[in-house]
């Protein structure tokens, strides 16, 4: 006999396509985009200040007092103010201020959630370019028909009977 | 009185020591020889300037970026900088 249980409806787990922030982050958005963003520059900048504190200027500082104890040693002319090596940090504030910034962005990617506010900003520029480009063409049709109205009605003046 | 020449910056004022006037410009700092405990410093046999001193810490500091990928947005600006600084920390 033929089997007369209903087939149970298996249910079908469905996964919610994860959308893939960090892949997003990666592909869509350029260094200038996270610099044009307010907080992700911040960031940015935040990061890039820490990086150079920790791993350049200890060596800069070292180049430095190297230079200045040979000339100390010495009694040169140089250097011959800075007796404990306190003005160094005029020059590693000089060389922050000009050397061009790496960036890193891989902390945004490997903590996508901080770039919320940059993707937010992009969503509402879309927004806003897409508005504009339809106020555009309903400029542009109203003009259009302006145009058309206009020429109608200069047909309509023209006299046949002179012709 | 102070005297401070014309173009010449003070030096940096360290909490220890009294610092003396400047006599010179820097330009004439700049050209002037580099006198140590031995008297006027010597490389290869010439009087090393404090110019030749700035270029060669100059190339110290653009080793250094160099070796980490680092870049200096305006070279020119910057050496200048740095021979304000080290004018600025030395004694005529």
């Amino acid at each position: 006999m033929p089997c007369i249980r209903k087939k149970r409806k298996q249910k079908t787990n469905k996964i919610p396509e994860r959308i893939n922030l960090e892949q997003v982050l990666r592909e869509k958005y350029t260094l200038e985009d996270f610099l044009k963003c307010d907080k992700t520059r911040e960031i940015l900048e935040q990061n890039w200040f820490y990086e150079f504190n920790r791993k350049y200027e200890p060596e800069i500082e070292k180049i430095y007092e190297s230079e200045r104890i040979y000339c100390q040693e010495n009694t040169s002319t140089l250097f011959y103010y800075d007796r404990c090596g306190s003005f160094v940090s005029h020059l590693t504030t000089m060389l922050f201020e000009y050397i061009k910034p790496r960036y890193d962005l891989e902390f945004f990617y490997n903590n996508p959630n901080l770039a919320k506010p940059l993707i937010e900003k992009m969503k509402n520029i879309k927004q806003e370019q897409e508005e504009e480009h339809k106020r555009l063409i309903k400029e542009n049709y109203q003009q259009h028909q302006t145009q058309e109205n206009f020429s109608k009605e200069s047909l309509k003046k023209f006299n046949w009977e002179k012709k | 009185m102070s005297v401070t020449p014309f173009e010449s910056l003070p030096p940096f004022q360290p909490y220890n020591i009294s610092v003396r006037d400047r006599r010179i410009s820097f330009y004439e700092w700049i050209d002037s020889p580099i006198k140590d405990i031995n008297g006027d410093v010597e490389e290869n046999k010439n009087q090393a300037s404090h110019s030749d001193y700035i270029k060669y810490f100059n190339s110290r500091i653009e080793d250094f970026l160099k070796t980490n990928k680092l870049q200096i947005n305006n070279k020119k600006e910057f050496k200048n900088e740095l021979a304000t600084f080290i004018y600025r920390t030395s004694d005529e």
